[in-house]
């Protein structure tokens, strides 16, 4: 793509808004006499912001269920931050077997629509991710965007992925059953 | 032009607060996820509201620009200028990158249905224009062939005509034209982008109607796909029948400006840009003819 030396993002957003002062706004509508790249993106953001306010009404609501950050800490797994919309983490209550052991003080619990899943604390700095009712369930773990975990139409009413490093991890969990897989369940997790 | 005050419930000054203490305390995690959490639908739903892509283009975009974010807010300057807005500009660059490094990509959700099995231009064909109009939209790759059709138009209408077809046509404009109205009119081409900005605040609510009547024909399509696929003729048959009202609907909304709103934008009486109009649209089913017979 052809790029214009004058290309700035800013200016064009100040010009679109009516911000610019009086020599700017001269200067920079010289320019666009001229410059089709910047003229172009001036008329793409005018209907991208016109878009945006007419059509937002109709939004897609399929983002990450949840987007969690933890933190093992002593011993112990902290949750920092949840920023779900409609389904969050919960601290275990009730005494819980998790990997044999009764886990309620290192883990959390969170419900969706398409599985239940546990994050809970494994051997030293590491952690682990349990899945429930997963059947006709196609589940992916990602570390950082890369695909470290898979499974599909699990009949094992626990599925555990254990041994985690810290980092960046997203969980997609979707529905065997539909072909297109429009249904999917994501969440965002940090474990720092 | 007008500026939108608030979208997606983003408070402007509040996302600029969180930006300006991410920045002073070190790419602090805890605004960085603040950040995040009131920007989040505004990403996700650009790919969407502006080009009508699928929810898994959507997702998928929304996790390209996750792992950029930094990147982005890093290069962002604190301005006048709505954050919102310089995001905008921002997004529409990087989603052409996104579309480029995953080619092949279904870009849109209605294209499977729409430009292979629904014919949702007029079926007289008499409204030429917004069959190219909708493809425009649903096929970025579409853009030199709808230029090239609107360069052969235009070839055939003096210069007050073609003032009143690109203004009729608004959602065609493209930088040559700003740049020839702002010859034509001898205004700058701030005064052209704000005016035509007007007309279409005029017609928010067809926009409104045609873009929801879409979003009820892909869900119909889907529910047809899946009852063929299961077998449920009645559920199929019943699909079937909605989708034709629906695609009337669709047809009989037109998202052009009313004539009071261009002649206000022109100088010209009213009267002269209906009876204008009625010679463009004329002129252009001859044209049509023509090129069907060549």
């Amino acid at each position: 793509m052809l790029k214009c030396p004058l290309y700035n993002e800013d200016m064009i957003s100040q010009y679109v808004e009516g911000l610019l002062d009086e020599e700017e706004s001269r200067l920079f509508e010289r320019h666009l006499k001229e410059c089709d790249i910047c003229l172009k993106s001036v008329l793409d953001l005018e209907n991208d912001l016109f878009k945006m306010k007419v059509y937002d009404k109709q939004l897609y609501t399929g983002l990450y269920l949840t987007e969690a950050v933890f933190l093992i800490i002593k011993n112990r797994l902290l949750m920092i931050r949840d920023i779900g919309r409609d389904h969050h983490f919960r601290k275990m209550k009730e005494s819980y077997r998790l990997k044999g052991k009764t886990a309620s003080e290192n883990s959390y619990y969170l419900k969706g629509d398409l599985f239940d899943i546990t994050i809970g604390k494994d051997k030293g700095d590491k952690f682990l991710i349990e899945f429930r009712n997963t059947n006709n369930r196609i589940i992916e773990l990602f570390k950082e965007n890369r695909l470290i975990e898979a499974h599909t139409n699990s009949n094992r009413e626990r599925l555990t992925v254990k041994s985690l490093e810290k980092g960046d991890y997203t969980v997609v969990i979707s529905d065997s059953t539909l072909e297109k897989r429009t249904k999917k369940d994501k969440i965002k997790i940090r474990i720092s | 032009m007008q500026v939108y005050d608030m979208f997606f419930n983003i408070d402007d000054l509040e996302i600029k607060n969180s930006i300006m203490k991410y920045k002073e305390e070190d790419e602090d995690e805890v605004y960085y996820s603040l950040i995040l959490e009131i920007i989040s639908p505004f990403i996700y739903n650009y790919p969407h509201v502006v080009f009508h892509a699928s929810e898994d283009i959507c997702s998928d975009f929304y996790e390209y620009i996750l792992l950029r974010f930094k990147t982005i807010l890093n290069s962002y300057t604190i301005s006048k200028a709505k954050f919102t807005t310089w995001l905008t500009v921002v997004l529409r660059n990087r989603y052409i990158n996104f579309l480029r490094e995953n080619q092949g990509l279904n870009n849109t959700e209605y294209n499977i249905s729409f430009e292979q099995d629904l014919n949702i231009s007029d079926p007289d064909g008499s409204n030429y224009h917004m069959v190219i109009a909708d493809k425009k939209n649903y096929n970025l790759d579409s853009n030199e062939e709808v230029n090239a059709l609107i360069d052969k138009i235009t070839s055939i209408l003096n210069e007050k005509y073609r003032v009143l077809f690109h203004l009729y046509y608004v959602d065609f404009l493209r930088v040559e034209d700003i740049r020839f109205l702002a010859i034509f009119f001898n205004r700058s081409i701030n005064e052209i982008v704000k005016g035509i900005d007007k007309i279409k605040s005029l017609i928010v609510d067809k926009y409104e109607k045609k873009e929801s009547t879409l979003v009820k024909l892909a869900k119909n399509y889907r529910k047809i796909l899946e009852s063929q696929e299961s077998g449920d003729r009645i559920t199929e048959k019943n699909a079937k029948k909605y989708q034709e009202n629906l695609l009337n609907e669709y047809r009989a909304t037109k998202c052009h400006p009313t004539y009071e709103s261009i002649a206000s934008f022109c100088g010209f009486p009213v009267g002269t840009v209906s009876a204008g109009i009625a010679r463009i649209k004329s002129r252009i089913k001859s044209f049509e003819k023509e090129l069907k017979n060549i």
